[in-house]
């Protein structure tokens, strides 16, 4: 199972999203937080360890771009990818820049970012075997 | 109470009129008191003249009757002399006084015409000397034929004394008269005079009085005038002071306003963001449970789910447009570098022209944040209006300010245009808005244009602390 963790402000969203994703994708979803302090605390435990973190950049408190900023300083081992209603080119490439390895438009390309994950789930079952050998 | 103060000030005007009215009497009394001095002092003259030329007769007629009676006294003198002497100076003398007589008679009657008042006196004294010569000459005569006893008889009679005497009395009367008149001139003039000086005393002083009251009058006017002016720049100072109050008031109410209505649109996009962002999401994401199920359900519900997943995009893309013409929420969220970034993708994409964006890195307050973005936005939406340019640049940078140590944020919205004539600048509100906004937090805003140069739009912001 691919463990993820949310990083989204807005209840309704967050609790579709992580139904969607558990359901479309063989993932679970261990936390999430609607602000930058919640999640970079959340993260930065070393007891909790996830593959792919899914950034919303607006927050509650402070942006997502300042968490993607701390994992990429950090050198967080999990997958980084945004979702976001700003995907502008300009945001793509910023956060690009600060480590995430997707940007996904919240509205046109909520089907992509499954997709996305479905194919971090199938590499991460192919891997486990080989990492456990 | 500023009322009761009006009406006052309205009374003592009045008052002062009145003063005015009568007091404005006093340059024809002047002219007046100057014509009757002239008059005065002419009448004066006249009758001084008159007087004098009449003493001048009087005295001369003195004259005349003295020395007429002197020649009769002289030729009777003569007369006795040649009788008792016989000598021929004594004929001479006599000859000679007779002629003195002749002449002084002459005089006389010069005198009678001149003074027609003492004409018959004169007449008369005349007549009695002609008499009396020619009882002188009869003697002479006898004398002269031989008949010394009968002119002696002649002189020894009574009739010559008679005569003489009636001549002393005649010329005694007429001097008398004469010396009367010339008293009686005298008084007359003396009190010609002396009205004269009173009248003229008096005109002096009434002009003297005249000159007093004018200047005074001159110094009510020149006071009146003063306080006049005094209360104009005080109403003006009051209505100055009013107009900048109430430029005041319009200018703060216009910034609550402004306040107010960010505000509220600011609330209306995150109502918008947060609650109906989140339901489209989440329906897209049920939609997207739901697909992977339905693919099996035919191709007729494929194409329904296909259409309500065009639908959902669109009313998506309605919720994002509406949010961000409410309020750059990217502003609030990424920061003003990159909402203005954002900002000329999107009108790059709406009007397919190149925006060049040079943007300094910097930390901003909201206030100036939003005051720069609706700037920036506006600028964009005239040019897109109107400009009809090729190239438009964006640049926000820090420069040197007018005073040294205090840089200013310049945001600079270029475009190569038509540009309009600077006479039409206050036409747009859209300007107007600008100015406004930029001014609010102590800015400045110049616009630079001129038709087909392009327009440039530049404000100078105070750097925040």
């Amino acid at each position: 199972m691919l463990k993820a963790f949310i990083v989204e402000d807005s209840p309704v969203i967050r609790e579709n999203l992580i139904a969607t994703l558990e359901e479309l994708v063989p993932l679970k979803v261990l936390g999430f937080a609607d602000g930058r302090h919640d999640a970079v605390t959340w993260l930065d435990d070393p007891k909790h360890h996830c593959d792919v973190v899914i950034i919303d950049l607006f927050l509650r408190q402070g942006s997502g771009l300042e968490v993607l900023e701390h994992l990429g300083r950090a050198n967080h081992s999990a997958d980084r990818v945004v979702l976001t209603n700003y995907a502008t080119v300009d945001v793509r490439r910023q956060c690009t820049t600060l480590g995430a390895s997707r940007v996904f438009d919240k509205s046109g390309e909520i089907d992509a970012l499954i997709e996305h994950c479905q194919l971090l789930a199938e590499r991460r079952y192919r891997l486990l075997p080989d990492s456990a050998a | 109470m500023a009322a009761h103060a009006h009406a006052a000030s309205r009374a003592e005007n009045a008052g002062r009129l009145g003063w005015f009215a009568r007091s404005s009497l006093a340059p024809p009394i002047a002219i007046a008191l100057a014509l009757a001095f002239i008059g005065v002092n002419e009448v004066g003259y006249r009758t001084i003249s008159a007087i004098t030329v009449e003493r001048d007769k009087a005295v001369r007629a003195r004259m005349v009757v003295e020395q007429l009676r002197a020649a009769i006294v002289a030729a009777e003198s003569a007369q006795r002399g040649l009788m008792l002497t016989q000598r021929p100076s004594y004929r001479e003398g006599f000859a000679l006084s007779l002629f003195d007589v002749a002449a002084s008679i002459g005089e006389a009657r010069s005198v009678a015409v001149s003074r027609p008042q003492e004409a018959l006196a004169v007449e008369a004294l005349v007549e009695l000397v002609r008499r009396k010569v020619s009882e002188l000459e009869e003697t002479v005569k006898q004398l002269d034929s031989g008949n010394g006893e009968g002119a002696l008889e002649l002189l020894l009679s009574d009739i010559g004394r008679e005569q003489m005497a009636e001549i002393d009395r005649s010329v005694a009367a007429l001097t008398q008269a004469q010396s009367s008149e010339l008293q009686r001139s005298a008084e007359f003039r003396d009190q010609v005079l002396m009205y004269s000086r009173f009248s003229i005393l008096a005109l002096v002083l009434s002009c003297l009085a005249a000159m007093l009251t004018t200047m005074r009058v001159l110094r009510h006017r020149d006071a009146e005038r003063l306080s006049h002016l005094n209360t104009l720049s005080a109403e003006r100072d009051k209505l100055e002071n009013t107009v900048t109050s109430r430029t005041a008031e319009l200018s703060d109410l216009t910034r609550h306003l402004q306040t107010v209505r960010e505000d509220e649109r600011s609330h209306l996009a995150r109502e918008l963001h947060d609650e109906l962002g989140g339901l489209l999401t989440a329906a897209k994401l049920d939609l997207a449970r739901m697909r992977s199920r339905l693919t099996q359900a035919g191709p007729e519900v494929a194409e329904r789910v296909a259409h309500l997943h065009a639908t959902l995009d669109a009313g998506i893309a309605l919720k994002r447009r509406i949010i961000e013409d409410l309020r750059p929420s990217s502003l609030d969220n990424l920061g003003l570098g990159q909402a203005l970034r954002i900002l000329c993708q999107e009108w790059t994409a709406a009007s397919g022209v190149k925006v060049q964006v040079k943007l300094e890195e910097m930390s901003l307050d909201t206030e100036r944040s939003l005051v720069i973005y609706r700037l920036v936005q506006e600028a964009l939406t005239n040019i897109a209006k109107y400009a009809q340019a090729q190239q438009v640049s964006v640049t926000l940078a820090t420069e040197e300010g007018p005073i040294a140590g205090r840089p200013q944020t310049v945001v600079e919205v270029r475009d190569n245009g038509r540009g309009f004539a600077s006479a039409m600048r206050g036409q747009g509100h859209g300007l107007a808005g600008m100015r406004f906004r930029v001014s609010s937090i102590g800015g400045q805003l110049t616009v630079e244009s001129a038709p087909g140069k392009g327009t440039c739009i530049r404000a100078r912001l105070p750097k925040g602390d």
